[in-house]
């Protein structure tokens, strides 16, 4: 199953195949890489749409993170992780 | 700014991939760290991060920064990067054990505690460059020598320590200094073959 997303700002992600379980990389209309999901939960499948960079806390403290763009003041920035979740087809049984 | 709390990750914003720089802190009492990561120049590597505390009073706080890539093609653009503890003290001996970690130089404990068997103590409080020594006491024996743990030459490393007990009797016990860094699993029943290109 091939499907276009779109993220607004970055226009559309064409073909994204979204037939099989796992992880994917993307190039949105705007030339920015994005990572996408595919899972399965309770007979829904489920696309998640995020950055291709993560960060995991493996310490036993909270961290933050300060994201500057270079050449810039430091300024904070919202998240813009879009998870959808659809029924889009049926566990075969 | 990102929160992220133990044992939880965050994708960085995919709005500053192209061009963000990130810096880190522990949430409370502490500065950005000077050492940054340029995201679109990110390489698999591993390093260690200080921040400096806002009170002269308190010891830097020191993680690991371990950058990693998914190696499948198709993700090549996809990176993990890894907040990890620098130092673990772990008792794998069947008593619980007092410890204390050292600085080589001065002597002075710069953590120290109590672990019970198996039990495991995280250990922030340290410079990149500090050499660290560790002594132990276990029920019925005297404080260890304080023996080597990190320092700049490996082979420097102590592989035991040992403590007396009142008739000056020394009990040897084993440190592990276990650094793997690539492990492979074969988890069918065929025989799997590499080959490094």
């Amino acid at each position: 199953m091939v499907v276009t997303l779109n993220v607004e700002g970055y226009g559309d992600i064409k073909n994204a195949n979204i037939q099989n379980v796992g992880k994917f990389a993307a190039t949105a209309e705007n030339g920015n890489r994005v990572l996408y999901t595919v899972s399965y939960h309770k007979g829904s499948k489920i696309v998640t749409v995020t950055s291709p960079v993560l960060v995991e806390n493996k310490t036993s403290y909270p961290i933050q993170v300060l994201v500057e763009v270079k050449d810039s003041d430091t300024k904070p920035i919202e998240l813009p992780t879009i998870r959808m979740s659809s029924p889009l087809c049926l566990l075969p049984c | 700014m990102i929160e992220i709390v133990p044992g939880k990750s965050e994708p960085i914003p995919v709005t500053t991939v192209s061009d963000a720089v990130l810096r880190f802190r522990p949430v409370e009492g502490y500065q950005w760290s000077r050492v940054s990561c340029y995201v679109p120049k990110l390489e698999a590597s591993t390093r260690y991060i200080q921040c400096e505390p806002r009170s002269s009073k308190d010891r830097p706080f020191l993680f690991t920064i371990n950058v990693d890539k998914d190696f499948n093609q198709e993700l090549k653009d996809y990176h993990v990067i890894t907040l990890t503890t620098p130092l673990i003290v772990e008792n794998l001996l069947p008593v619980k054990m007092e410890y204390k970690v050292c600085d080589k130089k001065t002597g002075g404990a710069l953590h120290m505690g109590e672990l019970e068997k198996g039990a495991q103590a995280p250990v922030y409080y340290y410079e990149t460059q500090q050499e660290l020594v560790l002594t132990i006491r276990i029920p019925g024996f005297d404080w260890s020598e304080k023996e080597p743990i990190l320092c700049n030459k490996s082979k420097d490393l102590a592989d035991t320590i040992a403590v007396d007990d009142k008739n000056n009797k020394s009990l040897y016990l084993s440190i592990d200094n276990v650094y793997v860094p690539l492990v492979y699993y074969r988890t069918t029943w065929l025989t799997l073959l590499l080959q490094r290109k």
